[in-house]
């Protein structure tokens, strides 16, 4: 297992995994924990929690709102985009899949079994993202037309 | 309890950490102990959030490691991309 990293502002890999998307939208964080693993997720946040720091949790980093997957320079941002694999049980029938996983990679790797799931709309949204905060699914969309 | 030492229980706790990995945190940690603990005392007299920040940024380069840093990197313009709000 490959543990996460860390990066600072100005780092060469800082601003590839922090564009700046809008003026406000993507807020430029003190630093950038890249999170691998689960136990990455936990000792950043106990990291965090322990020196009482803002911190804010990206997958994909969809949510356009300011502060909602980013943190201004006064905070930490928790990147789970390396977090994105899919693999599925030997059946096929249980999927495990990243936080950071993007739903037309998720879309992907579940048609290849003629499967798939109430997931974003569109598809450059991260997984861990919609299923905390919501959004507009796809299989909703068509019952509703 | 230190910061050190917290991390280290949560590795210690954590169910299905693979050996290597697991001795990885550890021996990163046990290496940092004295700065991670002399991190956690400075953020309790710490005065504001970036300096919490700054203090939570120099912890997690202790435990994950880091890159390295040019200011104002380039790829900064390169990589820039608007949304829906904030066309390109």
């Amino acid at each position: 297992m490959e543990i996460g990293s860390t990066l600072l502002r100005g780092n060469v890999c800082f601003n590839k995994i922090n564009p700046l998307r809008s003026s406000d939208c993507w807020l430029p964080a003190a630093c950038i924990i890249k999170a691998r693993s689960a136990m990455d997720v936990a000792l950043a946040l106990l990291i965090v929690t322990t020196v009482h720091a803002n911190f804010a949790v990206r997958s994909a980093g969809h949510n356009a709102n300011s502060g909602f997957s980013s943190v201004g320079q006064q905070g930490v941002l928790l990147d789970l985009g390396e977090m994105n694999q899919i693999t599925f049980n030997e059946d096929n029938s249980q999927a495990f899949i990243g936080p950071g996983s993007t739903w037309d990679e998720v879309y992907g790797a579940l048609e290849a079994i003629n499967l798939t799931v109430a997931g974003g709309r569109s598809g450059g949204v991260g997984v861990g993202g919609l299923i905390l905060g919501g959004s507009l699914q796809s299989l909703f969309y068509c019952s509703f037309h | 309890m230190a910061l050190s030492q917290n991390l280290l229980a949560v590795i210690e706790a954590y169910p299905s950490l693979d050996s290597n990995t697991r001795k990885t945190f550890q021996e990163t940690i046990t290496a940092n102990t004295a700065s991670l603990d002399d991190l956690y005392l400075q953020s309790t007299a710490a005065e504001n959030l970036a300096s919490r920040a700054s203090i939570a940024c120099a912890a997690a380069q202790l435990v994950f490691g880091t890159s390295i840093v040019i200011p104002g990197s380039s790829n900064y313009t390169a990589e820039k991309h608007g949304n829906w709000f904030d066309p390109p």
